[in-house]
Parts: C-alpha cells; structure tokens; sequence
C-alpha cells in the first residue's frame, strides 16, 4: 500500500537565517535558536509517510517544533522549504489538475496558491486545537459553527447543512437541544467535542490533532479519546496526533515520532518507542512518565 | 527473544527471517515500520503475561476487535465466534459487558489469550500465556492451542514448566 501523503524535508524558520543556522541549532545543542543571526528553526528536514485509517504520533516537549508541523501541514503557515503531496487515488474529489499524466503523487501542496490551499484544506483536512478558542466561535451557536464550515466548502442549503450539524453533533455526543448555544456557554470537554464535529463537517481525510485532551480531566480526556477512537475507524480517517502525553499516543497511535528541538530524534512503533526507546532524549521521556 | 521477533524491541544486531503468506521470505529485524504493521495486522500475535487493553472496552469488544478487524466478518459472526471462545474459557456470561479492567487476574489472562487467538494468526508468540491461570483453566487454554495448531498456527512459546511444555510442543528451545 502506497502513503496518502509524502512529507519530504518539512522546515520552517522564523528570521532571516544565515548559513550557520542549520549546524548551530538542534538536539545536540539543545536550542532551536541560532546563536549568529538569532534565528529561530522551528523545524527542520521533516520527513514522513502518512497512510490511509493510520494514527501517527508526534512527541516532544513544548517547543520542540510539533505543533509548527501541523500549521504548515494545514496551510496556516508557509513552509521554508519541503514538500506535501498526496497520493493519487486519495478520493480527492477536486484540483485533478495537480497530478501529471503518469504520476501517482501530486505536486507540491505547500506552493499552491492560496486560494487551491483553501479548497485542498476543505476537501481534505480537519483540525482540532488544544484551544477551542482557535478552532470555534465561542459566540456564535454550535450549529453555526459546523454551518461555516460546511458554507466555506460550498454548501449552500440551509436545511441541509442544519441536518449535517446535527448529525454530527449527535456523533459527538452533544445534547442535540444545546446545538442553538454558543460553546462558550460549554464544558471545556464538550468544546473539543464541537470542535471535533466542526473538524469532521467536510468529511476529510486526514485529522490533525494538536494536543487536543491537555488541560482535560481524566474522565473527560478519557470520552474524547474514546470518541475520536470511534470516529477514525468510522471514517476511516488517517490522524496526526501531536501530544506531549505518550499515554494518549499510545493509545491513538500506531506508529510514533519523537521531535526535540525542531528536529525529529526517533522514529518507530509506538509499542518499540515505549519499550525499547534508541535515542537518549526519548530514553529520558519515557522514564519521566507518570 | 520474542519482542525482539515481534519488533517491540529493535535487535542490535542478528536477523529473524520468517516466511510471511503476504511478502515471502523477509527479515523481521530490519522490516520497515509499516511492514511490520502489516504483518502484525494479517499474520502475527502476541500473547503478552498480562492482559493490556484499551480502557473501557468490553469484555467481549476486546475479543470481537481483531476478528472483526481482520477477518472480514459480519458483526454477528464476530460476535458468535467471540461469545464460543468466551464461552469455551469459562467467562461467565454476565461478565461479557463488563471491562476486563475489573477482572480477577485468571479471567484478565483468559480474555488475554481469547483476544490473541480470536482470529486466528499464523505466527503466534506467546509469552507465558498459563503463568497466572488455575489448572482448571490451563487445560482449556492448551486444549484452545493445540486446536489453533491443527489449523495451522505456527507458535513459539515461552513455559516455566517443562511437563506442560512437553505436552504441547515438537521442539524445545533452552537459553540459559
């Protein structure tokens, strides 16, 4: 089976950069900054496979480039350098014209422009945020929320888009009465749950999940981590999920990454990562879990 | 040994070649991550000492999950095979809906095994698999690897004892 994205050589660098950035910066000298030109590399030369109804996991501490991974990888922000592309045969449904005649991968996502980013983002794509404040409109009702969504990818039936809502929002375990409230009015576990149906609207193919159970009690992470479980092999969904919690990875994922310092240490399977971990860094990860 | 063959542990060096239905003859030591997966997904289990599953799955969930993620099934059929092994392990049946999570430590092995059994692999690891169990159920989960056997899995199998090793195996392996 062939991957339903190649990532090759993801950085992202926030300055001007010089050409000292690259050796002056990493895990074995423990920053991200460049001590020449203060620089900082979020990351750099990320490369990876993602495959259809497959949860890859990506670890490391706060700063260590995970996050940036997904904003460039959702087109939030521009990529230094690297490539995205998508198999052929994803089921894409729109921009037929990225693919050659006789070639299986597309061209390069991240030099479209920004208006094929917008509709690759709708016909592909949904985010779900540590920080409902990111991923909702705390004032606006929950319906309202999946609404815009559904508008953005071309929905204009408001009968139509309401029954979706809906439907998803009884998928997600939110009362279908409180659809008309806002999420500010909401429980920060039934947040993440709204913002999971807003993520899922446009039937994407792929989720990212940015660290979406922390600052979540323990029977609250527990539903939406049983939730998102549910919804993956439902859809058949493939998952990007970023934690700082191997609990949660270990859970979710099947195979694993370990990021430190914008750079990518350790790559395996999660159960290898867990119990026989190879780099020093993750090593230290795994002994400091709870 | 065996996390090494199963790839929880990476080999520092060596190779574990083993004749998969799906890709032939391949060295499961420097398999790529996603060929493992799969190989682990189509041909391969493990049967760990203690049971470790997913929190807040059924009892009967966790034996259904591989047969019907594998064997392409219908749902029913899944549950009727899975309700047999159950039934044939001496869970009772009002534990079926419950989580294993609550389980005495026999029971948690015994949905262990069913779990790893269920659908039938080609290569199945065992480590320890009767070391927390009764005699009683001893004899069944034997009598459940000896019929796995006739059909044609393959398995490796950690024993401390050597009278009940000799009643299931053709060889013996000792690493001392």
């Amino acid at each position: 089976m062939e991957p339903l994205i190649r990532i090759r050589g993801l950085s992202k660098r926030f300055g001007n950069g010089c050409h000292r950035c690259l050796s002056a910066t990493g895990p074995e000298f423990e920053t991200n900054m460049c001590p020449h030109c203060g620089s900082v590399v979020a990351c750099n030369d990320v490369s990876f496979d993602l495959y259809k109804n497959e949860a890859l996991g990506i670890v490391g501490e706060s700063g260590s480039g995970k996050s940036t991974l997904v904003r460039l990888l959702h087109f939030e922000w521009d990529a230094t350098g690297g490539s995205m592309e998508i198999h052929r045969d994803a089921g894409l449904n729109v921009m037929q014209e990225l693919f050659g005649d006789r070639d299986i991968y597309s061209r390069n996502l991240l030099g479209l422009s920004p208006f094929q980013k917008r509709q690759m983002r709708n016909a592909l794509m949904g985010i779900v945020y540590q920080n409902p404040f990111l991923g909702l409109r705390m004032n606006v009702s929950s319906g309202g929320n999946i609404a815009e969504r559904l508008l953005g990818a071309g929905w204009r039936n408001i009968g139509r888009m309401r029954e979706r809502a809906a439907e998803l929002l009884e998928k997600t375990e939110i009362p279908l009465d409180r659809m008309d409230e806002p999420p500010k009015n909401f429980s920060g576990g039934m947040q993440q749950r709204v913002q999971i149906a807003k993520a899922l609207s446009n039937n994407p193919l792929i989720l990212y999940l940015d660290e979406v159970t922390t600052g979540l009690d323990l029977s609250v992470q527990a539903r939406v981590l049983d939730l998102i479980r549910t919804l993956q092999s439902e859809y058949k969904l493939s998952l990007l999920v970023v934690s700082h919690d191997l609990g949660v990875i270990n859970l979710l994922c099947q195979r694993t990454m370990v990021m430190k310092y914008g750079r990518v240490v350790e790559a395996g399977l999660t159960d290898q990562i867990l119990q026989d971990p190879q780099h020093k860094y993750t090593q230290l990860l795994v002994a400091s879990q709870l | 040994m065996l996390k090494c063959i199963y790839r929880t542990y990476l080999p520092g060096s060596g190779s574990v070649w083993y004749d998969s239905a799906e890709y032939g003859r391949i060295d499961l030591a420097t398999l790529p991550d996603r060929a493992v997966i799969d190989i682990r997904t189509r041909e391969m289990g493990y049967v760990s000492q203690f049971l470790k599953v997913i929190p807040r799955v059924s009892a009967l969930d966790v034996v259904m999950e591989p047969i019907l993620a594998r064997n392409g099934v219908s749902r029913d059929e899944a549950r009727i095979r899975a309700v047999g092994l159950l039934e044939r392990l001496r869970i009772p049946e009002h534990l079926f809906d419950a989580y294993p999570a609550t389980f005495s430590g026999g029971e948690q092995q015994r949905i262990n095994i069913a779990h790893a059994v269920s659908w039938k692999p080609r290569l199945l690891l065992l480590d320890e698999p009767t070391a927390s169990l009764d005699s009683g159920s001893v004899e069944l989960v034997l009598d459940i690897l000896r019929e796995l056997r006739r059909e044609g899995t393959t398995m490796i199998g950690i024993f401390h004892d050597t009278e009940l090793m000799a009643s299931v195996t053709d060889s013996v392996f000792t690493i001392c």
